[in-house]
């Protein structure tokens, strides 16, 4: 069934480290960017909520035209970048990067956010009138209540850009080595006359990473949670918006 | 010793709350329905809310003064808050809820001594939602004494507590307040309770201080239903323990000076009694019948004559004011002191059973 000599390790090298350099990157700003819609009100909340989520809800292809008329190398952004910088984005991995840290992002985010919403206010006000900084209530109270929720967001994350193929082979081109990711590998031996074999292996090559990502998300919070056997996890994995990937 | 003077005004639409008062080391009943105004005085104390105008001082520190544009921030006001539902951190352990606030080994209150204090020792390592709401209760107002407070704030303490557990974080909170000698306010909307705890009260109606007194003295203004509704009126009297019937478990006490006694029943949990020690009585005024004869075989144990010094008309009820060696409220409906033409300077008896009276040990 899986033949090993049909695997292509380029693409699943690739796959992998964009997928773990988008969920790492994308982390730190998604725990802010929840934090801030969670806990802040602030004029036009509504329409930057709406805004973050925009790529959650756009056709992928969509997101990577409108990321190719910005980072490329006649776009607003990438046209000074390249000419100042020597930095070119379009069409190379770093836009593989780039087109699924921007998909996943929403996800992300919108995970934090609830988790946070979930954590009671009341607590954190506790931990002021217990001397307690910003920080300090951030770091010990906040962020511990809201871990079930981050560490799936980051998964969810994960899988995403795992998944990714509208935006990348848009923005990044389907290149083998350089921006063919499992996805598009699939997707270009598909095309070829009696590539079955190999789509085959790297479907079930891609099914086995998610399936490991999802179960080790679960061990972790479920590690978690019998350590501190009060521990619920409010976010099931579902009512994020898998769906949209 | 600090006090905390609090002089502010809060705005709110629809609600006005006004409050310009010293309090002094120990506890003080912050008192009233709820509406008052009382946890919004509370939480403008802490820092949580803040005030429209005013100012709040602790000794010679400002907390917040409207005119020098002070505010200082809730984590630096050293103010312990002990809220109404504990708000215990529920992914940390009792001990480590209890250091969350503590500044380390320079701090002036130490953990041994809170742990010991509050008999927290067993539950150190339990989480907060093993443990009882009274235990919970406790670990929170050890948290707050940890951080070594200038001022101790407790948001209705009793009220996420039954029966049983009241009574038992009651002595407790006197421990506390005897260990930091720091002003200590408790809000409550449960006069009993209140009065267990302490007998000076600050009495909140409407965003207003009504009375701020002994309670004693605010039982005997004239205008007693001004500052207290009726229905909320419960005797409060110190005695000293006279004679003790192991036997019959009965306890014979009297007041300072006065020869009438009052027979109590025992606790069952308490088994030792010392005379000459000094307890309070709580008995409320519709638990006392007022007649003009001693009843004979009958199975009140208390009888006491006295004279009614003060009778205030309440609608279809009479409150009236016997002294008796000390004062009690007696009420009546208004048909049975029209028939027993109760009037000023009229000796009568005041009966009431032995079980109606709530007593604790000073």
């Amino acid at each position: 069934m899986v033949d090993f000599e049909y695997i292509d390790w380029s693409a699943i090298v690739l796959s992998l480290r964009v997928a773990i350099i988008t969920s790492v990157m994308a982390l730190p700003l998604a725990i802010f960017a929840g934090y801030v819609l969670a806990r802040k009100t602030f004029a036009g909340k509504s329409f930057l909520e709406a805004v973050l989520h925009l790529p959650m809800v756009m056709p992928p292809v969509t997101t990577g035209y409108l990321l190719l008329l910005l980072f490329g190398s006649k776009g607003i952004i990438g046209e000074p970048l390249t000419r100042f910088f020597g930095i070119k984005i379009a069409f190379t991995s770093g836009a593989a990067v780039l087109a699924s840290v921007t998909v996943s992002f929403p996800l992300i985010v919108r995970s934090v956010k609830i988790a946070i919403e979930l954590v009671d206010p009341c607590l954190e006000e506790a931990s002021r009138t217990l001397g307690a900084s910003w920080w300090k209530t951030f770091y010990r109270i906040t962020l511990p209540l809201a871990w079930p929720g981050i560490v799936s967001g980051f998964v969810l994350a994960f899988a995403r850009s795992l998944g990714e193929f509208g935006a990348t082979i848009t923005f990044a081109g389907n290149i083998a080595g350089a921006t063919r990711t499992i996805p598009l590998a699939i997707y270009s031996s598909m095309q070829m006359p009696g590539g079955e074999q190999q789509s085959w292996t790297l479907v079930c090559i891609s099914i086995v990473i998610s399936l490991a990502a999802i179960l080790l998300s679960e061990y972790f919070n479920k590690y978690r949670m019998k350590k501190r056997p009060h521990y619920k996890s409010h976010i099931p994995l579902k009512a994020n918006g898998l769906e949209a990937a | 010793m600090k006090q905390l003077k609090i002089n502010i005004t809060v705005k709110r639409p629809g609600f006005t709350l006004q409050v310009d008062e010293l309090f002094g080391s120990g506890i003080t009943g912050i008192f009233g329905h709820s509406g008052a105004g009382k946890s919004t005085l509370l939480q403008c104390v802490s820092g949580v809310n803040s005030p429209t105008h005013g100012y709040i001082r602790i000794g010679d520190t400002l907390l917040f003064c409207s005119q020098k544009r002070i505010g200082r921030a809730v984590n630096k006001r050293k103010v312990g808050y002990v809220f109404q539902e504990g708000r215990l951190f529920p992914h940390l352990s009792v001990i480590s809820n209890l250091r969350y606030g503590w500044k380390g080994a320079d701090s002036k209150v130490d953990v041994d001594d809170v742990i010991e204090l509050l008999e927290l020792r067993p539950l150190l390592h339990c989480l907060p939602s093993d443990i009882s709401g009274g235990e919970r209760q406790r670990v929170a107002l050890g948290r707050a004494l940890l951080t070594a407070p200038e001022i101790l704030l407790l948001d209705e303490p009793f009220s996420a507590l039954d029966q049983k557990m009241r009574q038992r974080i009651i002595p407790y909170i006197r421990k506390s307040a005897r260990l930091l000698r720091i002003p200590v306010l408790v809000v409550s909307h449960d006069l009993p309770d209140l009065l267990k705890l302490t007998q000076r009260l600050c009495i909140m109606k409407n965003g207003q201080v009504v009375g701020h007194d002994q309670y004693e003295h605010l039982l005997s203004h004239p205008n007693l239903h001004h500052l207290l509704p009726v229905a909320d009126v419960v005797n409060s009297v110190q005695l000293e323990v006279k004679h003790v019937n192991a036997q019959e478990k009965l306890i014979t006490l009297n007041g300072f000076g006065s020869n009438r006694c009052v027979k109590v029943i025992m606790e069952p949990h308490k088994r030792h009694y010392a005379t000459g020690q000094l307890a309070r009585i709580f008995l409320k005024p519709k638990d006392i019948i007022l007649s003009e004869v001693l009843i004979e075989k009958t199975s009140f144990q208390n009888q006491l004559a006295g004279t009614i010094t003060h009778l205030s008309d309440e609608g279809a009820r009479v409150m009236c004011q016997v002294d008796c060696g000390f004062l009690l409220w007696c009420e009546v409906s208004r048909a049975s002191a029209y028939r027993m033409q109760l009037t000023i300077g009229k000796p009568v008896y005041c009966l009431f059973k032995s079980l109606a009276i709530d007593k604790i040990d000073v």
